[in-house]
């Protein structure tokens, strides 16, 4: 930047007017002591998975919220970088932190290379083409069964923190913190607003002198990086990676979570990851019934409270003062 | 001096010529109105000189730097900025983040952002409307955000696309007001409008066009009683269009 207001550089004062920050703050601190209070593996497995996914549908907020540019491929980044890293540990042995570095380095090319693809594309166009691009590689793993696993994926590498839940949930739960934070410092200061700009009306955005292009690319680059960091996280848990990291579902997984939790809010996208997840890995075993209920999910928030439940207590207000101003 | 400078633009769409070696320059400080019936080219000419379309030939030269082909927002922080037919502002902003967005990349070191955006606000008569949402805005205050939008980019010159389109008469006089203020203070503007008699009061030279040509350039009042233009707007037997 040449001169004047960072872009990135300061953010805007988070805590000024808005509780619902304390509030995400409050509920970190209160993680810290849930390995000791919960007793149950599966539980805490799950809200690890749960934090895991807040990373991943908060860097889609950025994207699909902010800028308005809806991907329809985020699992590009999420398995792209889980594969990475998984071949990366597997058959170089190398440290787990290198691996995942490595796995969000390769996101921040993908970011680059579909930014840059989609430059001039919009809504159903950058759709389709978002669509594809993870499916280019899914096709590209199955081709390949002696390097990349093919079918069966690749399993046997390294598992984060050697496989001990609790140090394994403390991890994931410092970097979703650390992500949910940098993201709503990104999203509520000045970048969020260019993005928004984008969004609004990009001929418009360009009149007002800003650079459309290179923040598009940025939002891809970003979104991205946090998006492999998320998928890094999963298959060093999970222990293996399989062709379904790259699958359309978990390119609509962040979809459901940002409109049901509230998209461009971040901390909405955090709730409706919460609520998907769960839902996801109970729902595990009725792969039809999953799609389903998320359709419906989908259809009723948006015809209900399309601010998603993070507008739900602004919805009740409303209703309220509508009924006083009936009686 | 001219500030602003175009030389031969021309712009073909398939087979239409949309517009025709069209040139004319502007000097500091004034307004120019470029008028012409529906249809005419005045859009496209202005999405030429300001980038968002690129030019098959001719040149845009800005305070003496070529600009032509250039990305619209490089122009834009070059020293020119538009508005448009209708208001592009960015609608689930409020009016300060409309006016911040386009600000955020001009303030210099030292100064105060939130006080460059009140300034722009009050001079184009928005304030105490700052938290409003842009969608809730009447139509006269889009077209003055939108304005706002653009004298928040630092700009030399204001090229304004059918200002007055869709206002009351007791909106485009305070518009025009607010105009002449601008101009007073070394603003150079260039309006496309084809509403001649609001027009009137601001620009004291204009040029017309017809089917994507240049039909006639001058004062005002000289340019309206021309012949050419008389048919261009009204019809004739001899009409531009057919020499």
């Amino acid at each position: 930047m040449k001169n004047g207001q960072g872009v990135l550089w300061p953010p805007s004062n988070l805590f000024r007017k808005r509780p619902v920050y304390s509030g995400v703050f409050l509920f970190s601190i209160l993680e810290l002591f849930f390995p000791l209070l919960i007793r149950d593996y599966w539980i805490l497995r799950i809200i690890m998975f749960a934090n895991i996914f807040v990373i991943y549908a908060i860097a889609y907020d950025l994207l699909a919220g902010y800028a308005g540019l809806i991907s329809f491929g985020h699992s590009l980044f999420f398995g792209g970088a889980g594969y990475v890293a998984g071949l990366l540990s597997l058959n170089l042995g190398w440290p787990l932190i290198v691996c995942i570095a490595t796995g969000c380095a390769t996101a921040l090319i993908f970011g680059l290379l579909l930014g840059y693809l989609c430059l001039r594309l919009k809504g159903p166009y950058l759709a389709v083409v978002t669509l594809i691009c993870p499916l280019v590689l899914v096709t590209i793993v199955h081709l390949s069964p002696t390097y990349l696993g093919g079918d069966n994926g690749i399993a046997g590498f390294a598992q984060l923190a050697g496989g001990s839940l609790r140090s394994q949930f403390y991890i994931v739960l410092l970097l979703t913190i650390l992500s949910l934070f940098a993201i709503l410092l990104l999203a509520q200061g000045n970048l969020g607003l260019l993005l928004k700009t984008i969004r609004e009306d990009e001929m418009g955005a360009e009149a007002a002198g800003i650079n459309t292009a290179n923040y598009k690319v940025l939002a891809f680059v970003i979104s991205g990086v946090f998006a492999g960091l998320a998928g890094t996280l999963y298959v060093h848990i999970m222990g293996s990676v399989a062709p379904a990291t790259l699958s359309p579902h978990y390119a609509i997984l962040p979809i459901i979570m940002i409109f049901l939790g509230g998209a461009s809010s971040i901390v909405g996208p955090a709730i409706g990851a919460y609520v998907i997840t769960i839902l996801d890995l109970y729902l595990l075993a009725f792969p039809y019934v999953r799609v389903i209920i998320y359709a419906a999910i989908i259809v009723i928030v948006l015809r209900f409270i399309p601010g998603g439940l993070i507008a739900v207590p602004k919805e009740i207000r409303r209703f309220k003062k509508w009924q006083s101003s009936r009686s | 001096m001219a500030i602003l400078e175009v030389i031969g633009l021309s712009k073909n769409f398939g087979g239409l010529t949309a517009v025709n070696k069209v040139s004319f320059s502007v000097e500091k400080g004034k307004v120019m109105g470029i008028v012409g019936p529906n249809g005419s080219g005045k859009t496209t000419a202005f999405n030429l000189v300001t980038g968002f379309i690129k030019p098959d030939s001719g040149r845009v030269v800005l305070n003496g730097e070529d600009i032509t082909n250039l990305k619209p927002h490089v122009i834009v922080s070059k020293g020119m900025a538009r508005t448009f037919q209708v208001a592009r502002v960015f609608r689930h902003l409020s009016v300060y983040e409309n006016i911040k967005a386009a600000k955020l990349l001009k303030v210099k070191k030292g100064e105060s952002l939130d006080g460059k955006i009140a300034e722009v606000v009050s001079l184009v008569g928005l304030k105490g409307k700052e938290n409003e949402q842009a969608l809730n805005l009447p139509i006269g205050d889009l077209k003055r955000l939108e304005i706002g939008r653009a004298l928040a980019t630092d700009s030399l010159v204001l090229l304004l696309d059918e200002p007055f389109s869709g206002l009351s008469h007791f909106e485009v006089g305070e518009i025009v007001s607010l105009l002449l203020d601008l101009v007073k203070g070394g603003m150079t503007v260039v309006i496309v409008e084809h509403v001649l008699r609001e027009l009137k009061r601001l620009a004291e030279y204009i040029i017309v066009l017809d089917f994507g040509v240049k039909i006639a350039e001058g004062l005002f009042e000289d340019v309206i009683n021309q012949q050419v233009v008389r048919e261009a707007y009204l019809g004739g037997g001899t009409g531009a269009s057919n020499k």
